[in-house]
C-alpha cells in the first residue's frame, strides 16, 4: 500500500471542479471565450466557400479536434452552422451526417420528384487522375436519379483502376463497383422494387503468379418502408433478398442472401432521444474451391444491434448511453472439401453522466466495458473517465483522470503465442489558465501517466513478451502577450521524464529513463501593411539515464530556429520566405579521476534550409506556385576519440504548380492542381578522413489531382 | 428549476465528496511504477542510436532466441503507447498475401502491428528451435538510395535493404528461411530509431512460390506465423 498525496490530488481535481459548479440551465450556444483569442486567424481563407470562424470554439464544444471538423466541413461541403443544424434534426453526432446523406441520396423515400408532371432526372458524372512519382489513379463516378411519378431509378457507379511503379515493375488494381435500383412508389412511406449489386476486383502483380479477382453480382428484391408508429416516433424498415454469385481464388459461392435491416428513432420531448439500428444479413450458399467439384453448404450470417440513449441532453444533468452487439459467422471451404466457421462477436457499451452548466463549467463522469472474441483470441475492456473544466472569470481550470484495462486472452497457435495479457492504464492531466487583461495570458500544464503490461503464459512452451511498465510525468508553463495585432509573441518551458521499465532481469538492461528540458520563444510582428516577419526559437536538452548501464547515459541537444517573412505584394500576389538553422550535438559521459562525470561531444548534425514561396492567383480560378528550396546538412561522429565530418549534403528541390477551379459551363467543374518537381542531391561522406563525392542524384516528375465534374 | 438545481448541487457535493474520501483515504498511488529486477548476465545489447546500430541490433535479437532477445527485438519498433509518437505497422507484398490466402482461405490479419510482430518473434526463432540464426542486411540496389535525417525530413529515415535469415545446425547444415527485400521507414525520438514501417518486397528472382519452398519472404512468414 502506498500513499501519495501530491500525485492523488491530481485526482481530486475533477471533483473540485464539480464542488465549485453551479449548475444552471444548459444554453445550447455559448459567448466567445478569451480561451480560443487569434485562434480563428490562423486560419487561411478557403476556396471551397467555407467560413471557418469560430472553428476552435466549435470544435471544442463537440469534444472533437478542429482539424476533424474541419475535416468534416471541407469534405461535404458544408458551413459550421449547417452541419450542427443538420446534426441535430437529424439526431446524430456531427461525424455521421456526412455518411448519412451518401446513404440517403440511394433512398428513394427521402426524396420527392420535383419536374413537370412529377419528373425529374440527376445526372452527375465525377472523374479525378491523380498522378505521383510512383504511382496514379484514375476514378470515374456516376450517379444518376431517374423519377417519373412513382417511378424510381437510381444508379451509382464507381470505377478506381491503380497503377504502382516498383523497380520497373507495374502492378494494376482495379476496383469497379455498380448499384442499380429501381421500382415504385407505392406510398410516400413505402416502396418495392429490384436492385442489383455488380462488384468486380482484380489485383495484377508482374512477380504472383496468383493474381487476384473477385466478381460478385446480387440481384435482390428491395422493399423500403417509413412508419411513425406514435407521436415522436419514427422508424424504417427495410428489406432486400435474392440471388447471390461470388467468386473469387479461395471460393465459387451461389445461393440466396437477405439484408433485413431498420432503425427507431424514439424522441419525448427534450429529455428523451434513443436510436437504435438493428441488421440481419447473411445467405444461403452452395460453396466450393474453384478446382474442386464438390460442393457445400454455407450460412453466412452477421446480427448487428446498436443504438444511443440519451436522457436530459440540453439539461444541467444528463446521461448518454451508447451500446453495440455484434455477431458474425462466415463459412468458406477448406482444400480438404470441409466448411471452415470463423465466428466473431463485439459488444460495447458506454455511458456518460454529464453534468453541465455551460461549454466552461462541466463534469463528465463516464465508464465503458467492451468484449471480442475472435478465432485467435478474446478481449475484454474496461474504464472510468472524468473530464472536467471550470472557469471563474480570468481563471479556467482543465482536468482529465482515466483509468483503463485491458484483458485479452492470447490461446497458442502456430508455435506463437499462448499467453493472457493484461494491460492496466491511468493517466491524469491538468491545465491552469489566467488570463490578464485581453493581452497576457498564462497556462500551467502538468500530466502524469503509468501503463502497466502484465502476461500469464497459458501453455506450457509458450514464452509471452516482457512484463514492463510504461510511466510519463510532465510539467509545462506557457506566456503569451498580444500586445497588439502588429506584435504577439510567447514563452514555453517544459519539463518532462519518460521511464521504460522492463520488470524481468533478462531484459532490464535495457531499463531508462529519459529527462527532458524544453523552452521555446517565438514572436511575430507586422513590420509594415503586407509584411510580416515571424520567428520561433526553440532549445531541448534530453538526458538519457540507464540505471542499471550507467556507461550508455546520453545527453542530446537540440538548438531550432525558424524564421519566416511573408509579403503580400499585390492582393494576387504573395511571397513567403523561411529559413531554419538546427543543431543537434549529442554525446556520453566521461568519468574523470575525480569521480565526476562530465560531457563529451560524439557527434553532431548542423541543418540549414532556405525556402521560399511565391504565388500568383490572376483569377479565383486559377493559382500558380512555385517552390524553391535549398537544403544543407552536415555530421559529425567520433573516430579514434576525435570529432570528425562524417557526411555533408546538399540538396535543390524545385517544384511548380498550377491550382485550378475552373467552371466549364453552368453544370461543369474543372478542380484540382498540376505541378512538376524536380529536385538534384549530392552527398559527400568521409571515410577515414577521405570525402568520397556521390554522383549527382536528379529527378524530374509530373504530380497532380485533376477532377472533372459534370452535372445535369 | 430552482429544486432541480440545488438538487443537483447537493448531488454534486455528495458525489464528489465521496470520490474525494476513496481517493485520499484509499488506494494505492495509480502512478507508481513495480521494482524492476537487477539485470541478470549476458543478454542482447540494445542499441538504436542510429539505423545501421539498430539493425545490428535486430540481428543479434534473433541469434539471442530468448527473452532478452524477444525484448531487444521488440524494441527496435515503434510502441505508439510509448514516447514514441508512431505505430508500428508492417505491409507485405501484395502476391505473398495473394499466396497465403488461397492457401489458408482467410484474409490476413490487418493491421499487422506490434502485437503480431511480438509474436512473430516467437513463431520465427521457434521455427526451427535446436539451429542457431544469423540474419544478414545487404543493400538493396534495385532501390533508391537511403534518405536518414535529411534537412528535408528531420528525424525521419527510410533505408532499403535486401534481408537473408540463415539457421545452421553446423559447419555443413545452412538453410534460409528468410530471403526478401525490405523498405524500412525509420523515425527518431529521444535520442534513438524505432522502426515504423516495414514495406515487405519479394526478391524477385526467387518469386512468391519459391523452388526451395523455405525460401519465404519476411512477410510470407509473418503471415505464415497466424
Amino acid at each position: 500500500m502506498t500513499r501519495s498525496p501530491g500525485r492523488l490530488s491530481l485526482l481530486v481535481l475533477p471533483v473540485l471542479v464539480g464542488l465549485l459548479s453551479q449548475v444552471m440551465p444548459g444554453q445550447a450556444q455559448q459567448r466567445g471565450s478569451n480561451r480560443f483569442a487569434f485562434a480563428d486567424t490562423t486560419l487561411l481563407r478557403d476556396t471551397l466557400g467555407l467560413d471557418f470562424h469560430a472553428l476552435f470554439p466549435t470544435a471544442d464544444s463537440l469534444q472533437m479536434t478542429p482539424d476533424t471538423l474541419r475535416a468534416f466541413m471541407v469534405r461535404y461541403r458544408l458551413s459550421i452552422p449547417r452541419l450542427l443544424v443538420m446534426a441535430d434534426s437529424l439526431g446524430m453526432p456531427v461525424d455521421s451526417v456526412g455518411p448519412v446523406l451518401l446513404r440517403e441520396r440511394f433512398n428513394p423515400l427521402a426524396t420527392a420528384a420535383t419536374g413537370r408532371r412529377g419528373a425529374s432526372t440527376d445526372f452527375r458524372y465525377t472523374s479525378g487522375y491523380n498522378i505521383q512519382r510512383s504511382s496514379s489513379t484514375w476514378t470515374n463516378g456516376s450517379d444518376y436519379n431517374l423519377t417519373v411519378g412513382k417511378l424510381f431509378v437510381r444508379n451509382g457507379t464507381n470505377i478506381n483502376m491503380d497503377r504502382y511503379n516498383t523497380g520497373g515493375r507495374v502492378s494494376l488494381r482495379q476496383t469497379r463497383q455498380s448499384t442499380t435500383e429501381t421500382g415504385w412508389k407505392l406510398s410516400p412511406d413505402f416502396s418495392l422494387g429490384g436492385r442489383a449489386n455488380l462488384e468486380r476486383f482484380d489485383s495484377r502483380d508482374p512477380g504472383s503468379t496468383n493474381n487476384e479477382g473477385e466478381t460478385k453480382n446480387e440481384f435482390q428484391f428491395s422493399s423500403r418502408t417509413r412508419q411513425r408508429p406514435a407521436k415522436g416516433v419514427t422508424s424504417e424498415l427495410n428489406l432486400f433478398t435474392g440471388l447471390l454469385d461470388l467468386k473469387n481464388v479461395s471460393q465459387i459461392k451461389r445461393g440466396f442472401s437477405g439484408d433485413l435491416n431498420g432503425r427507431v428513432r424514439a424522441t419525448r420531448g427534450t429529455w428523451l432521444s434513443n436510436d437504435v439500428f438493428g441488421q440481419v444479413a447473411g445467405n444461403l450458399s452452395q460453396t466450393r474451391r474453384p478446382r474442386s467439384l464438390t460442393e457445400l453448404s454455407t450460412h453466412d450470417l452477421s446480427t448487428n444491434l446498436r443504438g444511443t440513449l440519451a436522457l436530459y441532453q440540453s439539461a444541467p444533468i444528463g446521461m448518454n448511453l451508447n451500446y453495440a452487439v455484434r455477431r458474425t459467422r462466415v463459412e468458406t471451404p477448406t482444400e480438404a472439401d470441409t466448411v471452415n466457421r470463423i465466428v466473431t462477436e463485439n459488444d460495447a457499451v458506454d455511458a456518460t453522466f454529464r453534468l453541465r452548466r455551460d461549454n466552461d463549467r462541466f463534469l463528465n463522469l463516464t465508464g465503458n466495458l467492451g468484449r471480442s472474441a475472435q478465432p485467435n483470441g478474446t478481449r475484454n475492456d474496461r474504464g472510468a473517465k472524468a473530464a472536467g473544466r471550470y472557469a471563474l472569470r480570468d481563471w479556467n481550470l482543465d482536468a482529465n483522470y482515466s483509468d483503463t484495462q485491458t484483458r485479452s486472452r492470447f490461446p497458442r497457435r502456430n508455435r506463437a503465442f499462448g499467453y493472457d495479457e493484461t494491460v492496466q492504464g491511468n493517466s491524469a492531466d491538468g491545465l491552469l489558465q489566467r488570463q490578464f487583461g485581453p493581452k497576457m495570458t498564462f497556462k500551467l500544464t502538468s500530466s502524469i501517466g503509468l501503463t502497466q503490461y502484465r502476461y500469464v503464459a497459458t501453455a506450457d512452451s509458450a514464452s509471452p513478451p516482457v512484463p514492463r511498465d510504461s510511466y510519463r510525468q510532465g510539467y509545462g508553463s506557457e506566456l503569451l502577450y498580444n500586445r497588439s495585432e502588429r506584435l504577439n509573441t510567447g514563452f514555453k518551458l517544459d519539463v518532462g521524464l519518460a521511464r521504460t521499465i522492463n520488470l524481468s532481469a533478462k531484459s532490464t538492461s535495457s531499463n531508462n529513463d529519459t529527462r527532458s528540458y524544453r523552452a521555446e520563444w517565438r514572436w511575430s510582428y507586422r513590420l509594415i501593411r503586407g509584411l510580416t516577419v515571424a520567428q520561433t526559437n526553440q532549445i531541448s536538452a534530453d538526458y538519457y539515464f540507464y540505471p542499471f548501464a550507467l556507461t550508455r547515459n546520453q545527453l542530446a541537444l537540440d538548438y531550432n530556429t525558424i524564421t519566416n517573412l511573408a509579403a503580400v505584394i499585390t492582393p494576387r500576389l504573395n511571397i513567403d520566405l523561411s529559413h531554419n538553422a538546427r543543431q543537434q550535438p549529442r554525446g556520453d559521459y566521461l568519468r574523470s579521476g575525480d569521480g565526476r562525470e562530465y560531457f563529451r561531444r560524439a557527434d553532431g548534425n548542423e541543418n540549414f534550409t532556405l525556402r521560399s514561396r511565391v504565388t500568383y492567383s490572376p483569377s479565383q480560378a486559377l493559382s500558380l506556385s512555385l517552390s524553391p528550396e535549398y537544403l544543407a546538412s552536415n555530421r559529425t561522429g567520433t573516430s579514434n576519440g576525435v570529432e570528425v565530418p562524417q557526411r555533408s549534403n546538399r540538396r535543390l528541390n524545385f517544384s511548380g504548380q498550377a491550382i485550378l477551379n475552373l467552371k466549364l459551363g453552368q453544370k461543369g467543374q474543372l478542380s484540382g492542381n498540376i505541378g512538376r518537381s524536380y529536385y538534384a542531391d549530392r552527398t559527400i561522406t568521409y571515410s577515414s578522413g577521405l570525402p568520397q563525392i556521390s554522383p549527382l542524384g536528379q529527378q524530374d516528375y509530373w504530380n497532380g489531382s485533376l477532377q472533372l465534374t459534370w452535372q445535369l | 428549476m430552482a429544486a432541480l438545481i440545488r438538487i443537483t448541487q447537493r448531488a454534486l457535493a455528495l458525489g464528489m465528496l465521496t470520490l474525494a474520501l476513496l481517493a485520499v483515504g484509499g488506494c494505492r498511488n495509480p502512478f507508481t511504477p513495480a521494482d524492476p529486477e537487477p539485470p541478470a548476465a549476458g543478454g542482447v545489447t540494445e542499441d538504436f542510436r542510429t539505423p545501421a546500430k539498430l539493425l545490428d541490433t535486430i540481428t543479434a535479437a534473433l541469434a539471442d532466441k530468448g527473452q532478452s532477445g524477444a525484448s531487444a527485438y521488440i524494441n527496435a519498433f515503434a510502441d505508439s503507447t510509448q514516447a514514441s509518437e508512431k505505430a508500428f505497422y508492417a505491409f507485405h507484398w501484395p502476391a505473398a498475401i495473394d499466396a497465403w490466402r488461397a492457401v489458408s482461405l482467410r484474409d490476413p490479419p490487418q493491421p499487422w502491428d506490434l502485437t503480431l510482430e511480438r509474436a512473430f518473434y516467437q513463431y520465427l526463432v521457434g521455427y526451427r528451435p535446436t539451429a542457431s540464426y544469423t540474419l544478414t542486411w545487404n543493400d538493396d540496389p534495385t532501390s533508391e538510395s537511403d534518405e536518414i535525417d535529411l534537412p528535408s525530413a528531420p528525424n525521419l529515415a527510410v533505408i532499403h535493404r535486401r534481408y537473408t535469415l540463415y539457421t545452421s545446425t553446423s559447419e555443413t547444415d545452412i538453410a534460409v528461411i528468410a530471403i526478401g527485400y525490405a523498405d524500412l521507414y525509420l523515425y527518431k525520438a529521444n535520442g534513438r530509431w524505432f522502426i515504423y514501417r516495414w514495406q515487405d518486397r519479394i526478391d524477385p528472382d526467387i518469386g512468391v512460390n519459391p523452388t526451395d519452398p523455405e525460401q519465404l519472404s519476411m512477410g510470407a512468414r509473418r503471415l505464415e506465423s497466424t
